[in-house]
């Protein structure tokens, strides 16, 4: 089966690359995946006064569909609160870009990766959690 | 093959087999090698491995969740 032309699209031009600094405020990482495994995405999110994302970025070693599934992760992810990009499921991202059955697991990394962002970035806002455990 | 000959797992997905055949031109070797170069360049750039290493980070001194 070929890959869509979305998919393609963001392998060829992927949004997004690219990394803060993690100790900067208002900045979460999620680091997911294994080098073991053959696919490690890292998504952060920079999180504006008025508690929306305002910007991400990502960097993804992996097959194409691992570095499209993140790309269109931090486009969606961008304008919404932590709450609905929480709600962001694999299943949307694997729709949008018509991944093959194999290539599931990549929206599901994707995925995982957003929720590992919010996780990290409420760890470190969260002014009562005692230890600050980054995403590392 | 690699995982066989003793490579580790994470060397051996950032493998890349080449063979060369009979019909092979020099040309086409500078050809391959000019568009690997540049596929690895733009997929170090995207890399947050590479960035590790770039920064000095052991990729091994970290904690992966299997998937």
């Amino acid at each position: 089966m070929a890959y869509s032309e979305k998919l393609l699209d963001h392998y060829d031009n992927p949004r997004n690359i690219g990394s803060f600094d993690k100790n900067e405020g208002g900045v979460g990482t999620g680091l997911v995946g294994a080098p073991a495994c053959g696919d490690v995405m890292k998504l952060q999110i920079k999180v504006g006064a008025d508690g929306r994302i305002a910007d991400a970025k990502f960097k993804t070693f992996g097959c194409g569909s691992a570095i499209a599934s993140s790309s269109l992760a931090t486009e969606w992810v961008k304008g919404k609160t932590l709450e609905e990009a929480e709600k962001i499921k694999n299943t949307e991202i694997a729709q949008h870009l018509s991944l093959p059955p194999v290539k599931i697991h990549c929206s599901v990394l994707a995925e995982d990766a957003i929720k590992a962002a919010i996780k990290d970035f409420r760890t470190k806002n969260e002014p009562k959690s005692s230890g600050d455990k980054a995403a590392e | 093959m690699l995982r066989a000959l003793g490579v580790e797992e994470e060397l051996a997905h950032t493998s890349l087999r080449l063979g060369l055949g009979r019909f092979s031109t020099e040309a086409d070797v500078d050809y391959a090698v000019e568009q690997i170069v540049q596929a690895v360049t733009r997929l170090r750039e995207m890399s947050p491995l590479w960035e590790m290493a770039q920064e000095g980070i052991d990729i091994k001194s970290i904690e992966w969740s299997e998937h």
